[in-house]
């Protein structure tokens, strides 16, 4: 099941399932996390199509929807690039861009994932995010499933 | 009957089973010997012969009348993605593999469908590159290598499912895009995964049954041959190797000629030695799966230099001896002459054929590179590496012409890369790979992309067709009347050059870009040439990276996959 919303997110890795809160996010790299279902504390990792990273940017430079779908500079989003499905691996804060690996592909965090570059054909797919209490959790689920160009 | 709209009337009759229809009742079926020694007027392997040629007998296409090829038929896959297989045809019937995971059989005359097997992926298969670069023949089947890592047989007449095996777990990045092969019995696959941690293998199946009959790891385990080249830690665990390519064949000597490709993680100071059999060509006794030889042409490969596209087997002259060779046009830029045996492969002459930095020298005896350390990429550095890490030529296949003596290149010329490498972590099912390129042009070059002609026997250049805004993403085609087919380039083009001189003698535009292997047949006394064009892959990537250097001058190439027939007009 992808993320539904008011579900928390707990870092990749984590055995303590610490839901994450804003001062979780580094700003030098971005973190990657799973979607957990808040009532059962179900983990979604099941499906690699789940996996999340989480940015931090500063909110003057946020532009459209990445305004309102993040919490305090923190910004959510599809951990695989949307050309053919390698988890994204370079973040470069100063520009708010994320790049892939595979075919150079780069996206932009500001911009709601925007492409700045391709060969990916579709913007990196966002999560909007708000705050449970203290800890980020799901606003709304992904616009539509997570597929990839190749 | 009610007046009403929709009302429910009585079910006709269940349809009585639709009769095969006459191409494929009278299918032959394909024989060991039928591969050894193939017919003319069938392709019944993706290079059309076990040594990898790509050369047809067939002479009723030639310089005089190639410019009136016309169209066929042409049919669209109703897929987009990149498009690499070769059509394969038996008889008339012409099977092709496409993105999509489907296998569809054709009438090769008429260009109607005769079926179609699709099969389902999961929605979150790892599948990096989801293409095929064809099917293998034998018997009455169809062998499929299914995206996700499942083998499939399927009935030649009817597209139904005989057996299936699962070769490897997609979820730890195994994946299969490769052409089967068919050799002393067997079914034999390699896979797909060198970006994802994989412990590459090439693995045989008994073409009846599924039951696996072998399985040869190309990164060896403590005790096995070479594990000695890798650290003491578990490196060799993720070390990569994958065999994504058909290999060649040897039938007097039983021997697969199989490639090897990158090592995992991409920086080879992570994971310090030679790595065998990374970037690799290995000698598979097809009976047992014993390695019995190999050459390795990048040791500690950090270039990302999969060496996966095989040698081809030409016999060649060299200081007045016939050499059994092997000549492979490597991904590295250099074009290598090598000596095959019942066992160990040996090292003979290579030079380059393109521009390339990486090599300070190669001993003249054992072929052993020495790198220059200052084009040598690592972890936490950045270096400049001529030719770019898709190389200089990337899987797809190069053609030899008998008559000529000449094998034709497919080649990407010029193009080099800024590589920066990095330490990634391995979690299975995570991409490993650990290192980004910027693409640059070397300052000067009028061109990027070639199909080259090199003599085997004098190992020199005998005359390039160059593209000035394109490298050459496809395979090669040759045939007794003289002709070299390929397309390969941004411009959508399917061209015939010379193969004595390069002259260009007929090109048409396609929907998307040539990226297929060509293949010739004859049906009713007429010669057919096949190609299948659909655009994407590394040939995407790398125009997306040109048009940044160079905005404007690269667009995007149109995606959409279809098969294309041309033919001479009239009857016969």
């Amino acid at each position: 099941m992808p993320p539904q919303i008011d579900d928390v997110l707990v870092k990749r890795g984590d055995p303590a399932l610490k839901p994450l809160t804003v001062a979780d996010i580094p700003g030098a790299q971005f973190l990657s996390a799973w979607p957990m279902a808040q009532a059962s504390g179900t983990i979604r990792s099941g499906s690699r199509l789940n996996e999340l990273l989480l940015v931090r940017v500063d909110t003057t430079t946020l532009v459209g929807a990445s305004q309102s779908n993040g919490v305090e500079g923190v910004l959510a989003f599809s951990a695989l690039c949307p050309h053919a499905g390698c988890n994204l691996a370079t973040w470069v804060p100063e520009e708010g861009k994320l790049a892939c690996d595979c075919h150079a592909s780069e996206f932009d965090a500001r911009a709601s994932g925007k492409v700045i570059d391709g060969p990916a054909s579709r913007p990196l797919p966002m999560l909007a995010l708000k705050l449970a209490g203290d800890v980020l959790a799901v606003a709304k689920p992904f616009a539509s499933p997570i597929r990839f160009d190749e | 009957m009610s007046s009403a709209p929709f009302a429910q009337q009585t079910p006709p009759p269940a349809a009585a089973a639709a009769p095969l229809p006459a191409i494929l009742k009278t299918y032959k079926d394909v024989t060991s010997a039928r591969l050894k020694s193939p017919e003319p007027e069938n392709w019944l392997q993706i290079r059309g012969t076990y040594n990898g040629w790509g050369h047809s007998a067939l002479d009723q296409l030639t310089p005089a009348n190639v410019k009136q090829l016309q169209l066929a038929w042409v049919f669209s896959t109703g897929a987009g993605a990149a498009h690499e297989a070769a059509p394969i045809v038996n008889g008339g019937v012409m099977f092709v593999s496409a993105p999509g995971n489907q296998v569809i059989a054709i009438d090769a005359k008429r260009g109607t469908q005769l079926w179609r097997y699709r099969r389902e992926l999961p929605a979150d298969a790892i599948v990096m590159h989801p293409v095929s670069r064809g099917v293998a023949l034998y018997g009455d089947k169809v062998f499929f290598a299914s995206n996700a890592a499942v083998l499939v047989a399927l009935d030649a007449k009817t597209g139904k499912e005989i057996w299936t095996a699962t070769v490897e777990d997609n979820k730890n990045g195994y994946y299969m895009t490769g052409a089967p092969v068919v050799a002393d019995g067997k079914v034999i696959v390699g896979i797909s995964g060198g970006e994802w941690g994989v412990r590459g293998f090439v693995a045989a199946y008994d073409v009846d049954t599924g039951d696996e009959a072998w399985r040869t790891f190309t990164i060896p385990g403590p005790g096995e041959a070479g594990h000695d080249t890798w650290p003491d830690g578990d490196e060799w665990k993720t070390g990569g190797g994958p065999t994504w390519v058909s290999g060649n064949y040897d039938p007097q000597t039983n021997l697969l000629y199989w490639g090897v490709g990158n090592g995992g993680p991409w920086m080879g100071d992570l994971r310090p030695g030679d790595n065998l059999y990374i970037s690799s060509t290995i000698a598979i006794d097809a009976s047992t799966g014993k390695i019995v030889g190999h050459f390795q042409y990048n040791p500690n490969d950090s270039f990302d230099w999969d060496e996966v596209s095989p040698p081809l087997l030409i016999d060649y002259q060299r200081n007045g001896k016939t050499i059994t060779g092997l000549v492979n046009a490597a991904r590295d830029g250099y074009l290598f002459f090598l000596e095959r045996s019942a066992g160990p492969i040996r090292f003979v002459d290579a030079g380059p054929y393109v521009l390339q930095t990486a090599f300070k020298s190669v001993d003249p005896a054992t072929g052993r590179v020495e790198y220059d350390p200052a084009h040598k990429p690592g972890a936490r550095k950045t270096v400049e590496i001529c030719p770019m890490w898709v190389g200089a030529k990337n899987w797809q296949p190069a053609a030899f012409d008998p008559k000529t003596r000449l094998v034709y290149i497919p080649t990407s010329a010029n193009l080099c890369s800024e590589m920066t490498g990095t330490k990634p972590e391995y979690v299975a099912g995570k991409t490993y790979m650990g290192a980004r390129n910027v693409l640059f042009i070397a300052p000067g070059a009028d061109h990027i992309g070639e199909t080259a002609a090199w003599n085997v026997d004098t190992g020199k250049k005998a005359w390039s067709y160059n593209f000035a805004t394109s490298t050459n993403w496809g395979g090669l085609l040759t045939t007794a009347g003289g002709l070299v087919f390929g397309g390969g380039t941004a411009d959508r083009m399917f061209r015939a050059l010379d193969a004595a001189t390069g002259q260009l003698l007929w090109q048409t535009p396609t929907n998307s870009g040539v990226m297929g292997q060509p293949s010739t047949f004859m049906i009713d006394g007429k010669q057919y040439v096949a190609v299948m064009s659909g655009w994407g892959g590394d040939a995407r990537g790398i125009q997306a990276q040109l048009n940044r250097i160079r905005p404007g001058e690269f667009p995007e190439v149109p995606d959409g996959g279809a098969i294309w027939v041309f033919t001479l007009p009239g009857d016969k």
